[in-house]
């Protein structure tokens, strides 16, 4: 534990040193911040939860990253064709089958293992994009409806009502099914576009079809993600405009953008950052279930819902090691990002923060 | 057993100790406090926030939780029986039954005192039902006459009133009306008016004296505020650092004030009629009660300190009759 | 200010946000591709004429208004018609929608069952071994995907153990149905409304004294019903455990035992105060079962509304995919509403 917080403190310092280059004297203005992101760090480091949530992540973020330069299987070549043995070969250790994948074979005859790496990059990618576009989108929407107040405030919430008024996964499958030719038709033609996200997912650009189902996912998530953020937002800048010192800052002049990105924000930050922890863990989820409806990339493209479903057709006598490894994955994913995030709102809580600290005996 | 209490006396604390163990360490909030309180009296605890003021109080019914612990001292109250009982040691079910019966409160915050979801009627209702069977119907014709006698207007539409339909003084009233529901005994009365204007502070105190006088109860009022303290009460303590530093009748106290920190206290108080340069406060922060010096707890903030002050605790000595204090000053050593 | 102003304050609120529904799924339906009609008439069927006959009759050659107002008029006066099954969209999901709302229902049994139980225990006793295990309980049930427990459940309590069966689901008999439909008839409104309730398979049984049925629909739908009450229920006992510890803390529940109040009553207190929360979650979660309910449909075999929106999505019926969405929408407007009308009877403060 000692190491992690030795690495987070690392951290502090030289995000405080790039901002004294920035401007300089930042860190003697801000001492008490950050002595107070140390406290945060130390109580972090203390929670087993919180480390074990972090480990996590950052293991996944690594294979998410490297994946698909390590994969040793292409995941485009059905092995199958030229090797029946492959078909669903379930796994075995090297003494007994060499030359054979260990943890066994998908339908087309891949190696799961090699196919998963290329599944962390597309779940671990899709969830990112999601709660990055979502919640900003969410966030910027809830600030202006509630600092704003009247019409717009009206119209905004209105709109939220609504989007809010569908079951997310209903409205999700909805635009979803209906969105990825009109994506499949503008990928077609931009390239440049289409070669870029390509990259970004690990996939090739020739699957571009299957790219246009994986953004229309991405944009259905979207317009299900950002009304709660929206929600949250405006409540809690609801509560706190009418604090004095807002009056003041008004008062003193300064403009409607400073308040908010200066005064309004920070304090509206903390439970929105543990919200967005969680959201990863929830978009994961929630993507692998719509592509298990069908609704996201298919072959070959291994995302790992849709492997799951795939399997589902032989379960249990032939897919056994599809479903449980694949579905770990899945469970080990938003593991990490839950852990991290219930870790996260206790630190960032003053008082259970304060109760972490005095255990040592600060 | 009467000696232990005398005829008129209702309450009588000794050596009573609370301590809370925190993150940060044991807090020594209530160190071998002493009071009585006898019939029909009105006794101030004055002190500063933090003082052990409130501890103490709530300590009498056994209402302090973890982390805090009741850890020693004794509280010998006369029951409406005449037993006299030992409160910190009697069974559960006989301090529940004490509670809100014998022994009331009023909190300082009447809007979180009451439950939301009930009406001042329910509160009053289970506050009598808890205590003796009687009848919903009755219990609520009786609550009416209460809360007419704490002066709140259409007393017929208040009972099924929720507490967010009432202002605050009206709250405030109510809660009274709650706590005087069974005819206690004692009423504690912490930081009532605290949370109020200034003019419904002035008639919630005078309420209270009234009630006091008429219910032939004996109160004893927690406040920070001397100006409260001269309108309504007969006796005072000073508590300061979870410790009583003096005990006087009112009148004695404001006319001669022996403790130091009664001294600074009285002055800081500003004279509207004297013109002065600067406000007067006491130098000085309360100590930690986490590991409290061997001395005297005023020492550090104290202007007349000497050497034995800081190495010993002084005891209380009575320096008038019935005008007691702790303070090396009046001791001959 | 009473019940009944605030009750008619909501429902007046309920119209903008139809419209904003019928909206959004016009929004959809705008975006629908040029071309589905090839993949509705499959390729057997392909012939130019049919082609244009079903372009004309779904207006694709019209402005994008034009097709708003037909599928909106269409939709609302329940004549939309599905192009796949050729048959009216609503007329289909009219038998479906019961079947639905029993399986959200027993999920929400088991939730509750396991959820509350779970959660005033790990206030009750806070930062024990059970407080602790309701916490990993919450965190996992968050992460694992429905679908993979739902496929080692199956494995575990039909494969293994035939305790559930997999197919259709128990009706009450034909004179049963039938003395429900009547119910109308005979007494008008009341009849309605009871002959409605009686149309999910569960109650209709339970009116008619089929309690074989009932018990035979538990025995077919416990399985979803115990995977969403372990998915969800860990999460529901954290905010009733937070919830009820906030409550034990307040000032009311000192002053109450500072009047000397038993410990029923004090609990009493707790209860009412920390359900609130609660029932606002639960509201929520429920929008989280019906979605749920998708995929739950598919993977158990049910014939409810979601599977009719799993097997729209694999032959791209996007007007059956538009019903489904709308009738969802509006149960969960319903649910909502429901949810709001008992807060503000528990709640007094509410009403305003």
């Amino acid at each position: 534990m000692k190491v992690v917080y030795e690495v987070l403190v690392k951290i502090v310092n030289s995000y405080a040193w790039v901002r004294d280059k920035i401007s300089p004297g930042w860190s003697t203005r801000n001492s008490s911040r950050i002595k107070e992101w140390k406290l945060m760090a130390y109580a972090f480091s203390k929670s087993k939860i919180g480390v074990l949530g972090g480990i996590i992540v950052f293991v996944v973020t690594l294979l998410a990253i490297i994946g698909p330069l390590l994969a040793w299987e292409p995941y485009w070549e059905y092995r199958v064709v030229e090797n029946p043995e492959l078909w669903y070969r379930p796994p075995c250790m090297p003494p007994w089958c060499s030359g054979y994948p260990v943890f066994g074979t998908d339908e087309w005859g891949r190696d799961i293992v090699s196919l998963s790496l290329y599944g962390f990059r597309i779940s671990f990618v899709i969830s990112l994009f999601v709660v990055l576009l979502g919640a900003p989108l969410g966030i910027l929407l809830g600030l202006v409806a509630g600092y704003k107040g009247g019409l717009i405030d009206e119209v905004i919430m209105r709109l939220t009502d609504i989007f809010i008024a569908f079951p997310g996964l209903i409205l999700a499958i909805a635009f979803a099914s209906v969105l990825p030719q009109r994506i499949r038709s503008f990928l077609e033609v931009n390239t440049p576009i289409r070669d870029l996200l390509s990259l970004i997912f690990g996939l090739r650009p020739e699957e571009y079809a299957q790219l246009a189902a994986l953004i229309s996912v991405w944009i259905a998530m979207v317009i299900v993600w950002w009304p709660g953020y929206a929600r949250i937002v405006r409540g809690s800048v609801l509560s706190v405009r009418e604090q004095p010192f807002i009056e003041a800052a008004k008062l003193v002049g300064l403009s409607t953008r400073k308040i908010l990105t200066k005064h309004i924000l920070p304090n509206v930050l903390s439970p929105i950052l543990v919200m967005m922890t969680f959201d990863l863990a929830t978009a994961t989820l929630f993507a692998a279930a719509l592509s298990f409806l069908g609704l996201g990339p298919q072959e070959p493209v291994p995302e790992l819902g849709y492997l799951i479903s795939k399997a589902g057709g032989f379960f249990p006598e032939r897919t056994m090691h599809i479903v449980l490894y694949f579905g770990i994955i899945l469970l080990v994913i938003a593991l990490g990002w839950n852990l991290l995030g219930d870790a996260l709102r206790d630190v960032l809580d003053p008082r259970t923060r304060r109760s972490i600290e005095f255990k040592e005996g600060e | 057993m009467a000696e232990l209490l005398q005829d008129n006396q209702v309450l009588k604390v000794r050596e009573l100790e609370v301590k809370f163990y925190t993150y940060a360490g044991v807090v020594n909030a209530v160190s071998k406090v002493s009071f009585d309180v006898y019939e029909g009296e009105v006794v101030a605890l004055v002190g500063e926030t933090g003082c052990g003021k409130t501890v103490t109080t709530r300590a009498l019914t056994r209402l302090i939780e973890h982390p805090g612990r009741i850890e020693n001292g004794s509280a010998l109250f006369r029951r409406r029986n005449n037993d006299i009982v030992d409160l910190l040691k009697v069974s559960d079910e006989v301090i529940r039954d004490i509670r809100g019966n014998e022994i009331a409160y009023v909190f300082q915050d009447p809007t979180s005192a009451l439950d939301p979801l009930y009406t001042i009627g329910a509160h009053i209702v289970e506050t009598v039902t808890s205590h003796k069977k009687a009848r919903v119907k009755e219990v609520l014709k009786d609550a009416i006459k209460l809360l007419r006698e704490v002066v709140i207007p259409s007393p017929e539409m208040r009972i099924k009133n929720y507490p967010h339909e009432l202002s605050g003084g009206m709250r405030q009233r109510a809660v009274i009306a709650t706590s005087l529901s069974n005819n206690p005994k004692l009423l504690i009365a912490d930081e009532p008016t605290t949370n109020l204007d200034v003019t419904i502070q002035a008639q919630i105190l005078e309420l209270l004296k009234e009630l006091q006088s008429r219910y032939k109860m004996s109160l004893i009022l927690i406040t920070h505020n001397l100006g409260i303290v001269a309108e309504v009460s007969d006796r005072v303590y000073i508590m300061y650092a979870g410790k009583i530093v003096e005990e006087a009748p009112t009148t004695d106290l404001y006319y001669k004030p022996l403790h130091p920190y009664t001294q600074l206290l009285i002055r800081s108080v500003p004279n509207p009629l004297k013109r002065i340069e600067r406000l007067e406060s006491i130098p000085g922060m309360v100590p930690s009660l986490i590991n409290p010096p061997p001395g005297c707890r005023f020492y550090p903030r104290c202007p007349y300190a000497v050497d034995v002050c800081r190495r010993e605790e002084p005891p209380m000595t009575e320096v008038e009759p019935h005008h007691r204090v702790a303070c090396w000053l009046y001791l001959r050593r | 200010m009473g019940l009944a102003t605030f009750l008619l304050r909501r429902a007046v609120t309920f119209i903008p946000t139809i419209l904003g529904v019928l909206l959004i799924t016009y929004l959809i339906a705008y975006a629908i591709p040029a071309d589905p009609v090839r993949a509705w008439v499959g390729e057997k069927l392909m012939n130019p004429e049919r082609l244009q006959e079903i372009r004309e009759k779904y207006k694709f050659d019209k402005p994008w208004y034009e097709q708003f107002i037909f599928l909106v008029t269409e939709l609302l006066s329940g004549q939309l018609e599905d192009p796949v099954r050729q048959r009216n969209v609503f007329s289909e999901l009219f038998y479906r929608f019961p079947v639905t709302v029993e399986v959200a229902l027993i999920g929400f049994i088991f939730l509750v069952l396991i959820g509350i139980p779970l959660g005033v225990l790990a206030a009750i006793k806070k930062d024990s071994y059970i407080d602790f295990f309701v916490r990993i309980f919450a965190l996992t049930g968050s992460s694992l995907p429905a679908f993979v427990l739902y496929y080692f459940l199956i494995l575990g309590f039909f494969v293994y153990t035939h305790t559930t069966y997999l197919a259709g689901i128990p009706y009450p008999t034909q004179a049963c149905r039938d003395w429900i439909n009547s119910l109308p008839a005979t007494y008008p409104y009341i009849g309605n409304l009871v002959s409605a309730i009686g149309s999910v398979p569960m109650f209709g049984a339970a009116m008619c004294g089929e309690w074989f049925v009932v018990a035979d629909t538990f025995k077919r739908l416990y399985l979803p019903g115990l995977a969403l009450g372990l998915l969800n229920g860990g999460f529901i006992a954290r905010i009733v455990r937070n919830s009820l510890l906030d409550a034990l803390g307040s000032e009311y529940v000192l002053f109450a035992k500072a009047r000397g109040l038993r410990k029923l009553r004090i609990w009493r207190h707790v209860f009412k105060n920390g359900m609130i929360p609660v029932i606002t979650v639960l509201g929520i979660n429920f929008g989280g079962l019906l979605s749920g309910a998708v995929i739950a449909e598919t993977v158990f075999n049910i014939p409810g509304m979601g599977r009719y929106m799993y097997d729209s999505i694999t032959r791209l019926n996007f007007p059956a995919i538009i019903a489904a969405t709308f009738l969802f929408a509006i149960i969960y407007i319903i649910t909502n509403l429901v949810v709001d009308i008992l807060y503000a009877m528990i709640d007094p403060r509410i009403r305003y």
